[in-house]
């Protein structure tokens, strides 16, 4: 089994995508063996978080059994822990955040402490990408911002997505060291045995098969996480166990 | 499908790279992933000195001739003559088959130096793998259109900004310029848009081994939706073509 923790729907700026539909990413999903995946749209990143929630949950409850829905949420649009519970109560597991790439504010702002305490008391999971997708037009977030937000949350469980490889790797791991409620996914590290050097860094439960779907094809984490030469036990966790405890969803 | 050649590969130390890695591990990693042939390339003569890593590929190559293919790599353009005698040097005593160069801010290619470098890998109907961005290619390409270029991550790289479709875009006015898909990028689509745009005959597979993982570059051709003789063409078929394999 495999849950993709790191997928979306939608239109993106800078090209036009070959799939953009919920429908299209189930396609996606059952040609490369991904039996789960924790959704947001991308219209969450650029455009109306309210509208891009609507849109990922009205997806989520047509393939129940397929989608979990994340949120996006900014401090635009009244964005904060108020709609957050609101979000939570209709299902969403997580919420994405977006500082400094793309939304201009602080991971030092009182709106993120605000959804990172709320995020908390709500069991949802706080995902904070380095990038928004694995291409270098785009600036990345330092990876040593989250170190301070994730220590003053330390009940609340963070996903740090987008780290590459050699000095981003380098301070991923040495930033979970130092929190044990942060979590990592793959879908843009391109090292060689990126996969296998996480687990061995940072322990196979901390560690989460993400693709970066629509944006990214699907296919190469699959086979990033499946000729990473881990034990069977190891694999299970990275490929979905782990995705299905912080999401807290019955996957087995 | 044809014979796969990963087309980009690196061998020897690099601090910046955080590389350290010898030919008998390249070949096992080439075998566990099917790879027939690997186009090298030498880290001492890419980031130090051009003859010393050049010479130690060399004598891996002697050692490895059914496995190895070898680019004679040249660490700045600023070499000049040097850099010229050099690629002829490496042809006749190693039977070295392509020309590595770089280009970066502090010593951009497109500085006169580089075309008799250029002209030099034409005149031995050489490929050059190129780590330059797609515009430093169409300046290139115009100064020495009959060059054969690969250019390295098809704009997937940070100097190039990523700017796969400006590769794809520059690639259409020339024909002998040539994408190389190793990158650390994995845009869903990109594949296909360089195969419409230029056929597959343009572009040619590469891994970065042992920076990138090559599972994951072998899936981008391998997953993407083209025809399965597109892909043999990316995954082997034109360097075999281009090297007369």
């Amino acid at each position: 089994m495999r849950i993709d923790i790191n997928a979306f729907f939608g239109h993106w700026p800078y090209h036009p995508l070959p799939h953009t539909s919920g429908e299209d990413l189930l396609r996606l999903m059952d040609r490369f063996g991904i039996d789960r995946a924790a959704v947001a749209s991308l219209r969450g990143l650029h455009g109306d978080w309210r509208t891009a929630n609507a849109e990922t949950l009205a997806l989520a409850r047509v393939h129940p059994d397929r989608f979990t829905p994340i949120a996006c949420m900014s401090p635009m649009n009244d964005g904060g822990a108020g709609p957050l519970r609101e979000l939570a109560a209709e299902g969403f597991r997580g919420v994405r955040l977006y500082p400094l790439l793309i939304q201009g504010y602080s991971l030092r702002s009182p709106f993120t402490h605000e959804i990172a305490a709320a995020a908390g008391e709500l069991n949802m999971m706080v995902i904070v990408p380095t990038r928004p997708m694995m291409n270098f037009r785009f600036p990345t977030l330092p990876i040593p911002e989250i170190d301070t937000l994730a220590r003053q949350h330390p009940t609340t469980r963070f996903l740090l997505s987008g780290p590459n490889y050699l000095s981003e790797f380098r301070a991923a791991t040495e930033t979970m060291a130092d929190c044990p409620n942060l979590s990592i996914e793959f879908a843009c590290m391109q090292g060689y045995g990126a996969v296998r050097h996480l687990v061995e860094a940072v322990g196979e439960q901390r560690v989460l098969f993400g693709t970066g779907t629509v944006l990214h094809y699907p296919a190469c984490n699959v086979a990033k996480l499946d000729h990473a030469g881990l034990p069977p036990a190891q694999h299970q966790a990275v490929a979905w166990q782990n995705a299905a405890r912080l999401l807290g969803i019955d996957a087995g | 499908m044809s014979m796969v050649i990963d087309g980009h590969v690196h061998i020897g130390t690099s601090q910046f790279l955080q590389i350290d890695t010898d030919a008998e591990r390249l070949i096992a990693i080439a075998d566990a992933a099917g790879f027939a042939r690997i186009f090298v390339t030498h880290l001492t003569a890419l980031y130090y000195e051009m003859r010393e890593g050049n010479d130690c590929l060399g004598l891996d190559l002697a050692r490895h001739a059914d496995r190895l293919l070898g680019y004679v790599t040249i660490p700045t353009h600023r070499l000049g003559q040097a850099a010229c005698d050099e690629i002829r040097r490496c042809v006749e005593r190693y039977g070295m088959k392509g020309v590595k160069m770089y280009s970066h801010p502090e010593s951009p290619i497109t500085e006169a130096a580089s075309t008799g470098i250029l002209e030099t890998a034409a005149d031995l109907r050489l490929p050059v793998l190129g780590h330059f961005t797609p515009a430093e290619c169409d300046v290139l390409m115009q100064r020495v259109p009959e060059a054969i270029v690969l250019m390295a991550h098809m704009g997937g790289q940070p100097y190039a900004l990523g700017n796969w479709h400006l590769a794809v875009e520059v690639a259409a006015r020339h024909p002998n310029l040539y994408l190389d898909t190793a990158s650390s990028q994995i845009d869903n689509g990109m594949i296909e848009y360089a195969v419409e745009q230029l056929g597959p005959q343009r572009v040619v597979f590469g891994t970065d081994t042992p920076l990138l993982d090559p599972w994951v570059q072998r899936t981008k051709i391998e997953g993407a939706e083209i025809s399965d003789e597109a892909k043999g063409l990316i995954l082997g078929g034109n360097l075999q073509r281009l090297l007369g394999l």
